[in-house]
């Protein structure tokens, strides 16, 4: 979901290049980390700055490490910008459950 | 001025919070104000303090007071505190240093390392977090005389490479010291905000940035990545014991040697031969920064055998040869964790005053060929000035100025689940950045298993029992069933002040608990460190009366002695009956001699003193001193001219 966040924030596109992911990250980080927030911006009901950052977080070491990112985008490659937030996370409760079936 | 009481005025403003850079062998304290960092010197005027605490008949003493008179006072001496808190006493790096210091340190609960001294005659135990609050109050105190207020807020600077206890022992020092810790942040992230803020007007674009941070007793590495006013840590390693210390330390074993050769005697068993070398021994460190060769000569310095030697850079280079190696493998290292080439890396940074030693940068310079070394900011006030940065901006003290200021640091070592067999399962691995929240999946290791223990370790070992423990919680309740067949999902939290908080839940039940790492059994309770408080109050309380004192026995000395000038002078006593004359003088006589005998009783024994010579002085005392129980003056050595700024009527005789 992070990765939506950083994504839908800037309206970064699926190409965006490194410099375009890292001038995303530096204005959402200089928002929302919890030191500097102030009380302004558009959180969740019952999100705190510090859970919104560490979702930004996430979703930036994800965008600029290149291998990560293309197995990311592979993985949903249904185009999850236009997947709705609940059909999002039940894909996702679905591949966690699959992948500790994995596990045992 | 005109400024600063604008803005000031609307209410009494408390004391902005401070940043203070807790060092092995010297502390700094720097405060924002008026948009830029102000390093603060010391009441000696010096602008680090020497973490020394001295315990001696009369009192205690912090700082310069303190180091300057080791010699006499070798055992009870106390410094180095930074190398054994947050240790245990067996830890082999505490057992080395123990035979290099003058003071004694013994096992206390829990093999806690404590600090045995006589003060006032008695012996007393010290914990480490205590002593490390005496210096922290004295760099409080040092503040608080330069604000003219109450400081309670501070930012308190740890090695990046320092564990979880170390740190929590170090936050305990602070609440002992009477400080709110608002948060403790890493000496080289602290150094680089340093450099950002130093460098920011002449650079554009994104730097990755190398600190090199080699003090007095600790070393650290770390890179970041610097855009912006956002200060990304991308990695860090070090070592929490190497450092100017250990230098010192194998140059003394060298003269031991030496001397033994010699003489065939062995000093290493006199605490105070053994200081007077090691003092010589950082004195020739510091001349062999810039001298290729230097002497070292000690009069009597053991059984009234003069040493006289020398030590060319050379040797000094070749004793020490194998920590500058364990330096560089480091510096490897943490470019390994970065996923850096060292060629990306666009400028090089040394913090700390062990990276004068050339060698050192002979190495970094061999190493990071054709890269400037930046000695721009001052090595030994870098992290200070950091750490005065970061507890304006936590304390909202520096308002607009730092809207563009984000510090993103990491966790240093990893954090890990103890499986069966001792084994480490990494949850968080190190150099994470913080905030975080991570998890993973864990299940029953035993048929028919109720009760799970989650046990929380931190290091990189992949056995637990190389690793720092933290702490343990249980989850009980979980219905029987076949080994592997329950799951928990735990979560490792860690918030921008790195305080870790663990929580493990049970799928199907939703059975939860959790824990909050801010305890382990190495760590002080929270009536130990209130005990500690009360301690640290009255032994303050102790020093303001011992001020007092003095104070009281000097005004009556001072006022004895002026008065004896006085009744010399002619011109005054002239119109004095013999017999008044005779009274006074006598009274001037047994006051001195009152004095020769009592050094140091209360206050008020002082000041009735005063007021009965004052009286019986009364015919002579001139018009200035009328009322004055303090005498304005500096001490007036008698049978000298004084200036005439307090009592211009008093002539002195020659």
């Amino acid at each position: 979901m992070g990765i939506c966040l950083i994504r839908e924030e800037d309206e970064l596109e699926r190409d965006a290049d490194e410099e375009q992911i890292k001038v995303a990250y530096r204005r959402l980080a200089k928002f929302y980390h919890p030191d500097v927030y102030d009380g302004k911006g558009t959180l969740e009901e019952g999100e705190t700055a510090e859970a919104r950052f560490i979702k930004i977080q996430a979703a930036y070491e994800l965008l600029i490490d290149q291998e990560k990112r293309r197995q990311y985008d592979n993985d949903n490659r249904v185009n999850p910008m236009k997947a709705s937030q609940a059909w999002m996370e039940w894909i996702m409760k679905k591949r966690k459950a699959f992948d500790q079936r994995g596990d045992m | 001025m005109a400024e600063k009481r604008k803005r000031e005025a609307p209410a009494p403003a408390p004391a902005p919070a401070v940043g203070i850079d807790l060092g092995t062998t010297y502390s700094c304290v720097g405060v924002w104000q008026h948009g830029r960092v102000e390093i603060i010197a010391n009441d000696q005027g010096n602008r680090t303090t020497p973490s020394f605490v001295a315990f001696t008949n009369t009192g205690r003493f912090i700082g310069d007071a303190a180091k300057n008179q080791v010699d006499m006072n070798p055992t009870n001496t106390v410094f180095g505190a930074k190398r054994l808190i947050g240790r245990k006493y067996i830890d082999p790096s505490v057992q080395s240093d123990i035979k290099h210091w003058p003071f004694k340190v013994i096992p206390g609960l829990g093999n806690k390392p404590m600090i045995v001294v006589t003060y006032k005659g008695e012996e007393k135990l010290f914990a480490t977090e205590e002593i490390s609050a005496m210096v922290l109050a004295k760099m409080k105190e040092t503040a608080e005389a330069y604000l003219g207020s109450t400081v309670k807020d501070a930012v308190v600077t740890v090695p990046a490479y320092f564990n979880d206890s170390q740190r929590q022992a170090t936050k305990d020092a602070g609440v002992i010291a009477g400080l709110n810790v608002l948060r403790i942040i890493n000496e080289p992230t602290a150094a680089s905000i340093a450099y950002g803020l130093d460098t920011k007007s002449e650079s554009t674009g994104e730097k990755n940035v190398f600190i090199f941070d080699l003090g007095g007793g600790t070393f650290d590495v770390s890179i970041l990545t610097i855009e912006e006013g956002i200060f990304e840590v991308k990695a860090t390693a070090g070592d929490t014991h190497l450092g100017g210390e250990d230098f010192d330390n194998t140059m003394v074993n060298h003269f031991v040697q030496e001397f033994r050769r010699k003489n065939n005697m062995d000093i290493s068993g006199n605490p105070r031969a053994l200081w007077r070398l090691k003092t010589a021994c950082e004195r020739a460190k510091r001349i062999l920064s810039f001298s290729t060769k230097t002497e070292i000569e000690i009069d009597s310095l053991f059984q009234g055998i003069d040493f006289y030697s020398t030590i060319s850079r050379a040797k000094f280079e070749e004793l020490n040869k194998d920590f500058f190696t364990k330096c560089m493998e480091l510096v490897q290292k943490c470019l390994n964790d970065a996923k850096m080439d060292k060629s990306s890396i666009n400028d090089v940074v040394l913090v700390g005053g062990s990276t004068r030693i050339p060698k050192v940068q002979q190495l970094l310079q061999d190493f990071f060929p054709g890269k400037d070394l930046c000695k721009s900011i001052n090595p030994d006030e870098a992290v200070a000035y950091g750490a005065a940065v970061q507890a304006a901006v936590l304390s909202g003290g520096g308002q607009e100025k730092f809207q563009d200021f984000v510090l993103v640091d990491i966790t240093p070592l990893s954090l890990s689940i103890e499986l069966v067999g001792e084994v480490a399962s990494v949850v968080v691995p190190k150099n994470t950045s913080i905030p975080t929240k991570l998890g993973k999946v864990f299940v029953t290791s035993k048929d028919n298993q109720t009760v799970v223990r989650f046990t929380v370790f931190e290091g990189e070992s992949a056995s637990t029992k190389d690793n720092n423990l933290l702490g343990s919680f249980n989850l009980s309740g979980i219905p029987p069933a076949p080994k592997g067949v329950e799951m928990f999902d735990v979560y490792f939290d860690i918030d921008a002040n790195g305080i870790l908080n663990v929580s493990a839940v049970h799928k199907t039940t939703g059975q939860k608990n959790h824990i909050i790492i801010t305890n382990d059994r190495g760590r002080l309770s929270k009536e130990e460190i209130e005990k500690m408080v009360l301690a640290a109050e009255k032994y303050k309380f102790e020093e303001e009366m011992y001020k007092k004192k003095v104070e009281a026995k000097n005004a009556l000395e001072i006022f004895a002695y002026r008065m004896k000038i006085t009744i010399m002078n002619e011109k005054i006593t002239a119109k004095l009956p013999p017999a008044d004359k005779k009274k006074i003088e006598n009274a001037i006589e047994l006051a001195i001699q009152w004095l020769d005998g009592h050094q140091l009783v209360e206050v008020d024994e002082f000041e009735d003193q005063m007021e009965e010579l004052k009286r019986i002085c009364k015919p002579i005392i001139p018009k200035s001193y009328k009322g004055a129980g303090v005498i304005n003056d500096d001490a007036l050595p008698l049978g000298r001219s004084s200036s005439s700024r307090a009592a211009p009527k008093i002539e002195i005789v020659d």
